[in-house]
């Protein structure tokens, strides 16, 4: 399998080719299996390859394991605080790490070294080989080895490539029915196949630069997918702010490229790995590159997975069809940033990037929160929910939770995904995407109610759902990591509420409540802000027909079989998926994922306290909800003060103020760049055009036709190329 | 050692005839001219020492080459020709003229060997070693291959060229040839029942005349 | 008169070297070429063509023959100078019955149709 996992990308990338070149042979119906059946047989490889890598990886004990963890925690919370206070003063000294009492040390590495060997008897090592690595020679000069393109197959890409392959192909699937009757119909399958690939190339790739060739890859897809109706005007305002946003983090990626190749002479991943594990890192590039090269490569992350203050093009991302929404929500686009900063993990931790890491996915998890109880749009909530678990990923990676945040990754995929492709369903047979325009869904839509709450209750995190688990890990990790952790925990903790409270919301408004108008949808600000969103009443109206065009129906129906299968395979996965990381399952993931390389500071198996926390967070927030849109109540009424739902819809004005602060910049200096280019430029390039017709104008009166006089000219030729060779055999003499 | 005497002889009769070819304003007498100038320098071949060489020249390019043209002249209705205008022969002259001072000078300027007298014969036996040998055979690599290619040129030649003379049902512009006249005979069903009574008169009279 | 006897005998004796074949080449080369230029009807040129072949054919033998004992190579480029000329002839003279039959004739006159 091993030997097969190049097909793996591959595979969908083929589907794109052939779908852009033959779309027409094919037949829309064609193409949609065609990409369709690619992308599950990549996923049955991948499961395969995931089955081999998880027989070859080393099999940790869970007990001792638990202790190593923490001996590790103890010694890396201690280190964790020195730094803040020790690496600033001392500049010229940051190749010295900070020097401990030598007995110390020895008698602690002797401990760990003895609680090895215990965790992992010699019989339950790794096989010989693993991690996996196949490379093929490319870019290759003059023999030497050069960029190699390889792939890099350890745990973490074995899980990432399972849960792209998988959820990618659900959402293949659920799209035949959902884009049934759209226009490019097999141009979206192979947009999507794309991305697919690219998004599972990166996961395998063994090298940075490839890493970055395959981010980029993604980059243009999702824009290509955002503006997928690119007739609509919000649609080329969205696909134009993801890119641009997402943009500013990958030049910060290029940069941290350059100069982790310039100080370290390599951008391959397992030598990074390696050499994080064994301190070459440190002694190499010191603490001031790590921390900067650390820190362009989180900056690169935050562009991806839509962190604050990068975060502004993801709510408006939902102007793609709906499974692309899934796809760049669950499986590929936002994954990619958690994916770099796990793959990158060594450098952050040696240029304590980490506690920033924290920071700033904590503040995203709670402020994206905040923002999603005053939507009305569905896939809005979905966006904002996506913006605020990638928060705790990104605050779970910062607390050295590095398993619970690939955990959670692996959960929210499943759960995140169903919920979209749920959503879509809603949308498909309400015909709206305004959860107060569906009109009692619960009674129409059996088999989407059902799936949808199974997602929805995984994302508040409700006891045994998948999310339950995967988040309770986060809390612990963060509580765990001592120093001042605890406000993020208890940012966590509040967000883990407001989650509860927004999903339970939208699921009262949508599925059991009847239909009325949209509170705000005349609110006096919308139309604030970007100008050249402030449509035209005819736009708006076009806008408005295409919107819900096709979907149109007079009364709620049920989706077809071909969007229900994927729904009910999905939330079979989001209720299972958790187990694996539970202690029902000894803690499988968490041994899993393990690499002994650098500390995980995770405990193994929650304990009860932290269930019955989780429970009870989930308890106040659904509650809550329930207390103010629930029963009979009037779900329309404005609860807030009318300044905070304001606040809340604009987005805290950080859209307007990117817009005030760059956008117009731009547009100012664009005017005289186009007349630049109009004048100067154009001209330039026109006068080529003359200058090649005049001449071509001239030559062409010596193609007179005549055959005899082409020969004559043909014999005068040779006879001058004989005297030159005969003059210049005359100068070698 | 070749011949002065004969050489010379030859070499007059190659480039008289070789001129009358190329000036003639009757083209068969032009081609019988052409033919009679290959099949000299075949003899020039024997003087060489290679007798394989000079009976491929009497047969193709002496024998077959000046057949087919001779066809052709008689198909194509082009047995006398206009002559072009003198600028065109001094166009034609000066270029040459050029070109031979070029050749004269390079190969005045090169040629180290150019004063060799002896002749090396070369049989039919070892040129066929030559051309047809592989490394099984001699130990060294032939034109083996080269020779295949020559002979998969000569078969696709030959597809080719009659594929470009078989007619579709097309009508002729100019004067009526010998070849269309056929076709008029064979298609209309003439011709052909002489033909074959003629080819079934034969073989009786033959066997006639045997008894 | 002696010394005419004696240069007859010499010249007589003395043999043909290599540059009297290339001279000769060379002459019927030209030749050749003056045919190609002056010539309007396609199958004269043709024949020219020809003459042009053989000259180059007969260098190679002659050059071979004097100088290359071994390999004989000019000889086998002759051969596969004879097997290019006679696909050369069948092919070409296929194609100008082609001509005859659309324009009636096979001057280069009747061919100038790659001006506008």
């Amino acid at each position: 399998m091993v030997d097969l996992a190049i097909l793996i990308p591959v595979l969908p990338a083929l589907g794109w080719l052939i779908i852009s070149v033959f779309s027409k042979a094919l037949g829309s119906k064609g193409s949609a299996w065609l990409a369709t059946t690619l992308m599950a047989i990549s996923a049955a490889i991948a499961i395969g390859l995931f089955v081999e890598i998880s027989s070859a990886a080393p099999n940790w004990k869970a007990e001792p394991l638990e202790k190593l963890y923490k001996l590790e925690h103890k010694a890396k919370t201690a280190e964790a605080e020195k730094p803040t206070e020790t690496v600033t003063p001392v500049e010229g000294e940051t190749l010295e790490p900070a020097v401990e009492p030598i007995s110390a040390l020895t008698e602690e590495a002797e401990k760990k070294a003895e609680l090895l060997r215990e965790a992992l008897p010699s019989s339950n090592r790794a096989l010989s080989g693993f991690p996996f690595v196949r490379e093929w020679s490319w870019l290759s000069i003059k023999g030497e080895a050069g960029l190699p393109f390889g792939l890099y197959l350890d745990q973490t890409a074995g899980i990432l490539v399972l849960m792209v392959s998988i959820v990618a192909f659900l959402i293949h699937l659920f799209s035949i029915g959902y884009m049934a009757g759209e226009e490019r119909y097999p141009t979206f399958f192979a947009y999507i196949n794309l991305f697919a690939a690219a998004m599972l190339a990166m996961v395998m790739a063994k090298n940075l630069f490839h890493v970055l060739l395959f981010w980029e890859i993604m980059g243009l897809m999702s824009y290509l997918l955002i503006g997928f109706f690119y007739k609509k005007k919000t649609a080329q305002q969205a696909m134009k702010k993801a890119f641009m946003t997402v943009r500013v983090g990958d030049l910060a990626f290029m940069a941290g490229l350059f100069w982790l190749y310039a100080s370290f002479k390599t951008l391959d991943i397992p030598t990074i790995l390696e050499a994080g594990a064994s301190g070459e890192l440190l002694r190499v590039l010191g603490v001031t590159a790590a921390g900067g090269i650390g820190l362009l490569l989180f900056i690169a992350a935050m562009g991806k997975s839509a962190q604050f203050p990068l975060h502004v093009w993801l709510a408006d991302a939902m102007e793609g069809p709906t499974p692309v929404s899934a796809m760049i929500h669950a499986a590929t686009m936002v994954a990619a940033g958690v994916y770099l900063v796990a793959r990158a993990y060594p450098i952050l931790e040696v240029g304590h990037v980490l506690p920033f890491v924290a920071l700033i996915g904590g503040f995203t998890a709670i402020f994206a929160a905040s923002m999603a109880p005053a939507q009305a749009d569905a896939k809005k909530i979905m966006a904002f929910s996506t913006l605020s678990q990638l928060g705790y990923m990104f605050l779970s990676l910062g607390a050295f939770g590095y398993t619970a945040a690939l955990f959670h990754l692996l959960t929210h995929a499943f759960f995140k995904a169903l919920l979209f492709l749920g959503s879509g369903s809603m949308i498909h047979g309400s015909g709206t995407q305004d959860i107060f325009e569906m009109d009692r869904l619960a009674k129409y839509q059996k088999w989407t109610l059902g799936t949808v709450w199974v997602g929805a209750l995984s994302l508040m995190g409700a006891p045994l759902f998948a999310g339950f688990w995967s988040k309770d890990e986060i809390l612990h990790a963060v509580q765990s990591a001592g120093g001042l952790y605890w406000i993020l925990w208890l940012m966590a903790v509040i967000t883990a509420i407001l989650t509860a409270f927004y999903t339970t919301r939208m699921m009262i408004i949508a599925f059991y409540k009847p239909k009325t108008a949209s509170p705000w949808a005349a609110a006096p600000w919308n139309n604030e802000g970007e100008p050249t969103l402030n449509m035209s009443k005819a736009e708006l109206e076009d806008q408005k027909a295409h919107d819900h065009g096709h979907h149109v129906s007079d009364h709620p129906h049920e989706s077809g079989p071909e969007m229900i299968i994927p729904l009910v395979l999905l939330a079979t996965m989001a209720m299972v998926m958790g187990f694996v990381g539970s202690p029902f399952a000894n803690s499988w993931f968490q041994r899993f994922v393990y690499h002994g390389e650098f500390p995980e500071l995770l405990p193994l198996g929650s304990a009860i306290p932290g269930f019955i926390l989780s429970a009870l967070l989930v308890a106040a927030g659904a509650g809550a909800s329930y207390m103010l849109y629930g029963g009979a109540r009037d779900h329309t009424k404005q609860i807030a003060p009318i300044w905070l739902t304001r606040l809340l819809q604009r987005r805290y004005f950080i859209d307007d103020f990117y817009y005030k602060g760059f956008v117009n910049i731009a547009e100012d200096i664009q005017v005289p760049l186009a007349w630049f280019d109009k004048n100067v430029v154009d001209r330039i390039v026109d006068g080529f055009g003359i200058v090649t017709g005049a001449i071509g104008d001239t030559l062409r009166r010596a193609q007179s036709g005549a055959v005899g006089l082409y020969a004559w000219l043909m014999v005068v030729g040779g006879a001058v190329i004989a005297l030159a060779f005969a003059f210049a055999q005359g100068g070698n003499k | 050692m070749v011949n002065p005497v004969f050489f010379y002889l030859i070499s007059l009769a190659i480039i008289s005839t070789a001129i009358y070819a190329v000036s003639s304003s009757k083209l068969l007498n032009a081609a019988l001219s052409l033919a009679l100038s290959f099949f000299s320098i075949g003899m020039l071949y024997f003087m060489l020492g290679t007798p394989f060489m000079g009976m491929l020249q009497f047969l193709i390019n002496a024998g077959a080459i000046p057949i087919v043209t001779v066809f052709i002249i008689f198909m194509t209705q082009s047995r006398v020709l206009k002559l072009k205008s003198p600028a065109t022969a001094v166009a034609a002259i000066s270029a040459m003229v050029m070109l031979a001072i070029g050749f004269v000078l390079y190969i005045s300027r090169s040629g180290s060997s150019l004063n060799a007298q002896n002749v090396t014969p070369v049989s039919g036996a070892m040129l066929g070693e030559k051309l047809l040998g592989s490394v099984e055979t001699t130990g060294k690599i032939g034109t083996l291959f080269a020779f295949e290619i020559a002979s998969v040129l000569l078969l696709v030649a030959m597809v080719g060229a009659i594929i470009l003379t078989k007619r579709e049902g097309e009508t002729i512009k100019g004067n009526v040839g010998v070849l269309s006249e056929v076709e008029k005979s064979v298609t209309q069903g003439e011709l052909e029942t002489p033909a074959r009574a003629a080819d079934a008169v034969i073989p009786e009279a033959r066997e006639k005349v045997v008894a | 008169m002696e010394s005419i006897l004696s240069t007859i005998r010499s010249f007589a004796n003395n043999g043909i070297s290599l540059q009297q074949f290339l001279i000769l080449g060379g002459l019927l080369f030209l030749i050749g070429i003056y045919g190609v230029l002056t010539r309007r009807n396609l199958i004269a040129i043709l024949m020219s063509v020809e003459i042009m072949l053989n000259a180059a054919m007969l260098n190679f033998v002659a050059i071979s023959a004097y100088t290359d004992t071994v390999n004989i190579n000019g000889h086998l480029f002759a051969l596969f100078i004879v097997a290019i000329a006679a696909a050369e002839v069948a092919v070409g003279l296929a194609i100008f019955i082609n001509v005859f039959r659309s324009k009636g004739g096979v001057l280069t006159d009747d061919l100038m149709e790659m001006k506008q």
